[in-house]
């Protein structure tokens, strides 16, 4: 079953290092290399499997409803394909983080990082890939909280420090709440429909008429639920504590790759569950949503003074930037959200994996502890290591959305979408957060360069991530370039 | 005699459900909160377990479980925070866990 394979590989190797690890058999950084290995092999499988041009269905239901027969719990497409690699990308990412902090020394409230630190990432990539590829809802609840309580482990990892645990038990509290929203919509939709498959409801339920008031309420709590996977005001409360007290390279996790899964549930519901009449239900809410979290997220990170808080805040805002782009829907006899719109989401996902990994991963070699993650300490960082003051002024600039950098590709593909469906308040809106978030990222660009260190000891940095880093530059800056690489990443 | 139908099964459901909701708003303990999101789940699979019997939706009954399994997994993982956190702060308020700011 190769369509499956990545998930299978990584729970099967996930499941076979955690024995290893329980029996000793395994050093922590052994098991650090072959989950990148495994990454790594789920990657080639993934994109060495083919794509067709209709959508592909497994785990069928022979006694469904005429016209939805055919149609089962799993599927496999080019967005499913897109977002897979997109996760296992991160994960990828994220264990190399782990790794380079491993190699840092450890601060007196902080624990070495144990082998499962390495181990339950599997996990969430498992289920971030399940989701990608979930056309039933049964499927896509087990797979959300597979990654959900994966998380709140990965959370409060460091339990010896009170704020890793504050930072925990608000992600699980809120989180819990999310998941609580979740399961009431889909229990309203689900029931009234009398199916939990995607194709089930669609065919239900994609009438002229409007949605009945109960589906509707399901759909809307559906979303409450997703709100909080993507941050998005105001269900963004947990965002700035989780982020900060979170190991780093959990942060990045968090603020790519949740975020995203967040939002491939978020698009398939609306499309393959929903149809374009869905619309008049779930279009003034996001609106809504995505204008709060364009104002907040940016005009929050202004005030702070720990770049995790304000890389938090500022995911908020980038999430009002994608509810943009998901907001193309309504057309009639379309799917639930245009294919401009759809491209619009991965290529500005595709953006900000660039620019917050890059930053993520400057934050883990810059600030090992907690007290050195504010932004004075990245005052004069040019001075002590040219290279990881590079790469930040590269990603932050990316974030920023300013030419040439990936980021501009990104706002670009947004405001167009903003601008073809007629947003034009919310296209003013976003203008105006965008022009805010150059004040706070450029002021961290202009204290790297022009402000005198606190000290003046010289970072060092691995040859490998020398590596990394230099090739992250140069993707930032050539997919800004020649922005036909995404048209060729979304096919 | 009344005859209870689907319809009274939702309305004690979404009445457990704004209760718990509630609850997460206005206590100030984090177990009396964590029981309260249990009692949200717990309200979601009520109506569930309704739709199965009245509309014969067997489907609904399976989501049940895996409600009821992911809950357990939940509480598994959150009484294990929340006990760490006591045993650091010897607290379990809420106005008691703020490092966090800034």
């Amino acid at each position: 079953m190769p369509y499956l394979a990545p998930e299978i590989i990584l729970t099967a190797l996930a499941i076979v290092l955690l024995l290893l690890e329980a029996y000793g058999a395994i050093s922590a950084r052994s098991v650090g290399i072959w989950s990148l290995v495994g990454i790594a092999v789920a990657i080639v499988v993934t994109l060495f499997t083919e794509v067709g041009a209709e959508p592909m269905y497994f785990w069928t239901d022979p006694n469904a409803a005429e016209g939805t027969a055919g149609k089962g719990l799993y599927m496999w497409d080019a967005t499913a394909r897109f977002y897979k690699l997109f996760f296992l990308g991160t994960t990828g990412l994220v264990i190399w983080m782990s790794m380079e902090s491993a190699a840092q020394p450890v601060g007196p409230k902080t624990q070495p990082i144990r082998a499962e630190f390495y181990i339950l990432p599997l996990f969430v990539a498992a289920g971030m890939c399940l989701l990608a590829s979930a056309a039933d809802f049964m499927v896509l609840f087990v797979s959300l909280e597979l990654v959900t309580i994966t998380f709140y482990i990965l959370v409060a990892y460091q339990r010896e420090s009170a704020t890793a645990l504050e930072a925990g038990v608000k992600y699980l509290i809120l989180g819990g709440l999310a998941t609580a929203f979740l399961v009431m919509g889909i229990a309203y939709v689900a029931g009234f429909a009398g199916t939990t498959s995607f194709a089930g409801i669609i065919a239900k339920y994609n009438t002229p008429d409007h949605l009945p008031v109960a589906v509707a309420l399901g759909l809307l709590m559906i979303l409450v639920g997703f709100g909080f996977k993507i941050a998005s005001v105001p269900f963004h409360l947990w965002a700035p504590d989780v982020y900060q007290g979170a190991p780093t390279p959990i942060t990045a996790f968090l603020s790519v790759g949740s975020k995203a899964a967040g939002f491939i549930v978020l698009v398939r519901v609306l499309n393959e569950a929903f149809g374009p009449t869905a619309y008049a239900t779930w279009g003034p809410a996001l609106t809504a949503i995505a204008g709060c979290s364009l104002v907040l997220g940016n005009f929050a990170a202004m005030h702070q003074r720990n770049i995790k808080r304000m890389l938090a805040y500022s995911g908020v805002g980038h999430s009002g930037f994608i509810l943009m782009a998901v907001l193309s829907g309504g057309v009639p006899d379309g799917p639930g959200i245009a294919q401009a719109g759809m491209t619009a989401v991965a290529v500005y996902l595709a953006t900000y994996f660039l620019a917050s990994l890059t930053a993520f991963l400057v934050i883990t070699i810059v600030s090992p502890t907690p007290e050195e993650e504010s932004i004075r300490s990245y005052n004069g960082l040019w001075q002590r290591s040219p290279l990881l003051a590079a790469a930040l002024a590269a990603s932050l600039i990316s974030l920023a959305g300013i030419p040439p950098f990936a980021g501009f590709v990104g706002k670009l593909g947004a405001f167009v979408v903003a601008l073809q469906f007629h947003h034009y308040g919310l296209f003013f809106i976003a203008a105006i957060s965008a022009v805010a978030g150059l004040y706070y990222y450029l002021g961290v660009v202009k204290a790297m360069f022009w402000s005198e260190p606190l000290e003046v000891t010289p970072i060092q940095v691995s040859v490998p991530t020398q590596v990394l880093l230099t090739i992250l530059i140069f993707l930032l800056i050539a997919t800004g370039l020649c922005m036909e690489v995404f048209a060729w990443l979304v096919r | 005699m009344m005859e209870i139908t689907l319809n009274h099964y939702l309305a004690v459901s979404a009445v457990l459900f704004m209760i718990g909701l509630a609850g997460v708003i206005l206590r100030r303990d984090i177990l009396i909160i964590y029981m309260s999101l249990e009692m949200m789940l717990n309200a979601a699979n009520l109506s569930l377990v309704a739709f199965s019997r009245f509309n014969n939706f067997v489907d609904a009954q399976i989501l049940v479980f895996f409600v009821i399994t992911v809950a357990a997994a939940e509480v598994a993982v959150g009484l294990a925070l929340i006990v760490a956190l006591y045993r650091l702060k010897r607290t379990s308020r809420v106005q008691d866990i703020t490092t966090l700011k800034l």
